[in-house]
């Protein structure tokens, strides 16, 4: 952009004033460049940056000192922050009117959305269940394994006076069923309180999605 | 921190530059961005709304073959200044005396 184009458009934006006041502002700014000279002049448009934006600030000086233009020029079509926003033109009866001419479409579709959600929460806590049934069944591993080492290291016990050898045999394995089950229930305590815990808390943030709208965090 | 400037203090800062000399819109604003950082646009409504209240006055002085619109301070204008330069004195001193309490310079300001 160069002056020309600044000045033209700040012209062209501050066209709802009157005249007298749309020229001292446009002669003003044109003033200014002379007096920033060709070297500064891309400098202070930079600075200065959208003329439609210095005009909106023009504006809304003058109409806050000018009531009765305000009231004919001003306000409506810019956004201030007391007015709501505006409503939609649209009227509420044809939105309705539409809507009861697509039902047959609508509806279907609206069964199908449904069906997918119910669907996909579904999937969710069956993977829930089943991440749960994997644990248990872990855990009652270990607590088999771990009897079943007992066994034979007893029996092993057992055997010591008749069959040495094959008694140390049945320790050994039975202290290593034993060793490892354990290890697999510490495992398996582990994972269900750390685990479920945060699952849960998964599926809880992954219900709420749709109702946060970017900006909590938990 | 970037203090924001209300548009009473922005009125009185343009008034008080203005007091010192007959100035331009240009320069008024550099002289401004020398100590304050703002806008190169926030002056001319400022500027144009001192001159409808009567508080600043506009002549048009020729320089280097164009022309320059000077501006000059009003009787009204000085009154509008001193009054804000009483303001600002007064709330100089209130906030002053919460981030600098028992400082000598409140005790000297008590005595005006």
């Amino acid at each position: 952009m160069n002056r020309k184009e600044f000045l033209s458009r700040l012209r062209a934006a501050l066209c709802s004033l009157p005249e007298e006041e749309r020229e001292s502002a446009v002669k003003y700014y044109e003033e200014y460049f002379d007096e920033g000279g060709p070297e500064r002049e891309q400098e202070i448009l930079r600075e200065l940056g959208s003329p439609e934006a210095i005009a909106q600030g023009i504006l809304q000086d003058y109409a806050g000192n000018n009531p009765q233009w305000a009231a004919i020029h001003y306000a409506k079509s810019v956004p201030s922050p007391a007015s709501p926003p505006a409503k939609s033109k649209f009227p509420v009866w044809g939105i309705v009117l539409i809507c009861l001419l697509l039902s047959p479409l609508l509806i279907p579709l609206g069964l199908v959305g449904l069906a997918i959600i119910l669907g996909s929460f579904g999937a969710i806590f069956g993977l829930f269940i089943g991440c749960i049934a994997l644990m248990a069944a872990f855990a009652i591993t270990a607590l088999a394994v771990l009897v079943a080492g007992l066994f034979i290291a007893f029996s092993g016990l057992g055997m010591a006076l008749a069959a040495p050898s094959a008694a140390l045999l049945c320790v050994g394995i039975g202290l290593l069923l034993i060793g490892g089950s354990l290890l697999g229930i510490v495992a398996a305590i582990w994972l269900i309180v750390t685990c479920i815990p945060t699952l849960i808390r998964w599926i809880g943030n992954l219900c709420r999605l749709p109702f946060r709208k970017g900006g909590e965090r938990v | 921190m970037a203090l924001p400037i209300s548009s009473g203090l922005m009125d009185a800062i343009v008034l008080a530059v203005v007091a010192r000399e007959g100035t331009y819109g240009y320069k008024i604003t550099q002289d401004i961005r020398r100590v304050i950082d703002i806008s190169e646009s926030t002056l001319y409504p400022v500027l144009r709304r001192l001159q409808k209240d009567h508080c600043l006055e506009t002549y048009d002085q020729e320089f280097q073959g164009r022309n320059r619109r000077y501006y000059r301070i009003t009787p009204v204008g000085l009154a509008r200044l001193s009054a804000y330069l009483g303001e600002w004195q007064e709330h100089k001193t209130r906030i002053d005396q919460i981030f600098f309490p028992h400082s000598s310079t409140q005790k000297e300001e008590q005595h005006l």
